[in-house]
């Protein structure tokens, strides 16, 4: 098990190494210079060169990207004129837009996406796996059918239209929820969920049919398997076989997806963000794309591909425990 | 009278698989069901215990069970039923309990629910029960999960699950044909002995008619969903009235008859020679240690042994599909020289292709092979040669039988012209009457082209119905290696010995017993 660990610690930064290796090199070459977005319309030469040292722009590639990584491991100083500011590790740099430094910028955005992905995926899961095993359950019933055809409705609605629809129903015409915005946890807990309520909703509601589908199709390939027979052979309810045997077996291919999907939901909330006024990363990443400001998209980047990674690590933990046969190696 | 079916119809969707059975099991009695895949044997087994309800299989006639119809019993009822009173032994034991839970548990909580006695005890039962099956340290196993354990111990535990209830009926569906012989041999004794301890009746449904034979007093021939023939099982098999038993009977390969007409084989040179080879898989045990054979041109190579015996994995590195770790194989062609044919004809096309597309396939391979209308020609022979028709060329698989779809890979190994023919338990999936005219095939054309055969099997009558040679191996090594009339009648390794004495066979097929 420690060894396992080890390796999977190593992996993962090999993983983050790599992702922001790429981070850094495509922004290099795609066009565009954020000094001169920083100088504004009227801009002297001598300006921009200024703000390109300040930046560090004026060194080669390789050698920003040797101190973006010495910053991240050891910490680095950071002088504009007199002055030195010192960003201690693990630094990812400041901001080239709004000159604050970024892990505090992230930090910030993070209990936002947070709150959104975990409590979407509580419902997602939910309403996913419980809708998945009534199809299951009863598979070609009226049911089963009326699920499949909700559930290919909410896939094939972009997250936009049913958040506009959920806010006009709520929001406007109902007038049941305030207009979202972000209350921290912390803060008032009720008004927390109050807000986050629709765009967890929006959200879930897009994602749970996957596993709806996942469940649907695990189950019925299990209650079709040799071993089910055997507990039908020997008189034990179907209720039991279903609840104690069918079910275990259906839950561990969800916990894979799960553990990639929630990791990955947590930097591409972007859209759900946008529409109900969250700032969480996915804003953040965007507008930092837009603004070529490399140290926040290089910071937003890294934090969500760590998502992922520790997503699927806790996965296949998870899994080992969950089937004995899943030996960790 | 213990159990009595009368009538027994099992209809599917367009077709019915029982076709208005009877018979009956008296107390303590044994009867074998004995029929081809498709017969209906394994179908009648699963209606005995009302497994069909809730299918879309139409089930009429009765099962009666110490005076009580089984089929028209409420659900509840007949839960109460099964496992207590009536309990099923499956075939694959691979699969037949829940990867999830310990092999205890699943026995405990089955004697629990029928008992209704406290946890405690149960597992103590299950305990007692894992030991009456033979199962080692039992006391330590029962909290082991299935895939801990082998397929043999898989097969001894469901049998302990059925025995923890004693039951009255124990149906056995197939229970060793997954196994091998040694352990078979294990399982049917084991079987036996409970049934003179216990008293119970056995209902044992098998394709194989030596098994029936050793396990039964009775045994009822099914084909086509109907009863052929039933009877005391010495009487039936050795005096069959009914000509469908006879051809069953007929076609049994045997363990002591000499292969048919054995040509007197002339000194020839070595097709293919394996000097020292040794393999073994990444993070396994040695698949195969320092083997050195070889296999003349014109000769058949049977190669028998048991799961996880290196058979397979040598048969792959003398066709040349899997390079030795050490060692070296010497063979004088090209790639398409060496063919061979699987056990699963099924898997082993395309199932998208038509039949002459995947025949044909070895000479398309070829850089200056022939084309065009040469190619149509050439698998319209190859066809012809294994007894199909031009007309299997536009067919598909699927609209093949199993017999059908071997002989078709036996066609696409020939189409090459190859010198050396590899069969890896290639009779192996198909039904005695079919194996039979697989066999004979393989001998013909063998004979006919000259070709070097190495004939791969766990099954020992079957090799020896086509070897001239016999190589016996055991966990990757080779025990034994003798011409197949020395093998057979005067074999010198204990192993050996022993694979043949466990080898279930036909009555009066064995000189040495009585």
């Amino acid at each position: 098990m420690t060894r396992y660990l080890l390796r999977r610690i190593v992996e993962t930064l090999a993983v983050l190494l790599l992702l922001s290796a790429c981070v850094y090199a495509v922004f290099y070459v795609l066009p565009g210079d954020p000094a001169r977005l920083i100088c504004g319309k009227i801009c002297l030469p001598d300006q921009l060169t200024a703000i390109h040292q300040k930046l560090g722009l004026d060194q080669p590639l390789w050698e920003q990207y040797l101190h973006f990584l010495q910053g991240l491991v050891a910490g680095r100083d950071y002088s504009s004129g007199p002055s030195v500011n010192h960003c201690p590790a693990p630094c990812l740099g400041y901001s080239f837009q709004t000159d604050q430094p970024v892990t505090g910028l992230l930090l910030d955005r993070l209990p936002v996406s947070l709150s959104l992905t975990l409590g979407a995926a509580v419902l997602w899961l939910v309403i996913g796996v419980g809708t998945g095993l009534v199809s299951g359950l009863r598979p070609g019933s009226l049911a089963d059918r009326a699920l499949t055809a909700v559930a290919l409705a909410g896939t094939a609605t972009p997250v936009f239209v049913l958040g506009l629809v959920l806010l006009l129903v709520f929001c406007v015409y109902l007038a049941w929820l305030p207009f979202p915005g972000y209350v921290p946890l912390t803060e008032d807990p009720v008004a927390w969920a109050q807000n986050l309520l629709l765009p967890w909703l929006t959200l879930a509601l897009t994602t749970a049919v996957v596993y709806s589908r996942l469940t649907r199709t695990t189950l019925l390939e299990i209650l079709a398997e040799d071993h089910i027979r055997t507990l039908r052979a020997y008189g034990v309810p179907e209720r039991r076989i279903i609840g104690r045997h069918a079910l275990r077996g259906t839950l561990t291919p969800i916990i894979t997806l799960f553990g990639l999907h929630v990791g990955t939901v947590l930097g591409s909330t972007v859209l759900t963000e946008s529409l109900f006024g969250l700032p969480g990363l996915g804003k953040l990443l965007i507008d930092a794309v837009n603004t070529i400001d490399v140290p926040v998209v290089v910071g937003a980047t890294l934090l969500s591909g760590f998502a992922i990674v520790v997503g699927n690590t806790l996965a296949d933990l998870l899994y080992h425990f969950a089937d004995p046969r899943v030996h960790l190696t | 009278m213990t159990l009595s079916v009368k009538g027994l119809t099992v209809r599917y969707p367009g077709v019915t698989a029982v076709d208005d059975l009877s018979f009956d099991l008296p107390d303590g009695g044994s009867l074998a069901v004995v029929g081809e895949s498709g017969s209906g044997k394994s179908t009648t087994a699963a209606a005995l215990l009302g497994l069909h309800r809730g299918t879309r299989a139409q089930v009429t006639g009765t099962v009666e069970l110490d005076g009580v119809d089984l089929t028209t019993l409420p659900d509840e009822r007949l839960r109460a039923v099964r496992g207590r009173r009536i309990a099923m032994v499956f075939q694959d034991p691979l699969s037949a309990l829940d990867p999830f839970f310990t092999v205890g548990d699943q026995i405990a909580s089955v004697y629990r629910l029928h008992t209704r006695a406290a946890r405690r005890a149960s597992r103590q039962k299950a305990v007692e029960v894992l030991n009456r099956v033979g199962i080692p340290d039992a006391a330590r196993r029962v909290r082991a999960h299935p895939h801990e354990f082998s397929g043999g111990m898989r097969q001894r535990a469901l049998i302990a699950m059925a025995l923890a209830l004693e039951p009255s009926v124990l149906v056995a569906d197939e229970p060793t044909s997954a196994l091998d012989v040694t352990v078979q041999a294990q399982i049917l004794t084991l079987l036996a002995d409970l049934r003179a301890q216990s008293g119970m009746a056995l209902l044992f449904v098998t394709h194989d008619l030596a098994v029936a034979a050793q396990i039964a007093d009775d045994v009822l021939v099914m084909r086509h969903g109907r009863a052929v023939e039933r009877g005391p099982v010495r009487r039936v098999l050795t005096a069959p009235a009914e000509p469908y038993t006879r051809e069953l009977v007929d076609a049994v390969p045997r363990l002591h008859t000499p292969r048919a007409a054995p040509e007197p084989a002339a000194p020839r040179n070595a097709a293919v020679t394996v000097h020292g080879v040794s393999h073994h898989y990444r993070r396994g045990a040695h698949a195969l240690k320092g083997i050195s054979l070889e296999v003349r041109e014109g000769e058949t190579l049977g190669i028998v042994g048991e799961s996880g015996s290196g058979k397979s994995t040598l048969a792959r590195i003398m066709a040349g599909l899997l390079p030795p770790t050490h060692g070296r194989v010497a063979f004088d062609g090209g790639p398409r020289m060496r063919q061979m044919v699987f056990q699963d004809p099924a898997s082993s096309f395309n199932p998208r292709r038509q039949i002459g597309a995947s025949v044909a396939e070895p000479l398309l391979t070829a850089r200056s092979g022939p084309a065009g209308d040469a190619v149509s020609d050439a698998v319209g022979d190859a066809l012809e040669r294994v007894g199909l028709g031009p007309e299997y060329t536009a067919r598909y698989p699927h609209e093949l039988s199993g017999g059908q779809r071997q002989r078709a890979a036996i066609a696409r190994a020939l189409i090459a012209r190859p010198k050396l023919m590899i069969c890896d338990e290639a009779v192996s999936a198909l039904d005695v009457t079919t194996q039979a005219g697989i066999l004979r095939l393989l001998t013909d054309v063998q004979r006919e082209l000259g070709l070097a055969m190495v004939f791969v099997s766990h099954d020992l009558a079957v090799v020896r119905q086509v070897s001239d040679r016999v190589a016996v191996m055991k966990d990757g090594e080779l025990v034994e290696l003798a011409d197949a009339e020395t093998l057979f009648e005067a074999p010198q390794h204990p192993y050996t010995r022993l694979l043949l004495s466990t080898a279930p066979a036909l009555d009066g097929d064995r000189p040495d017993s009585h």
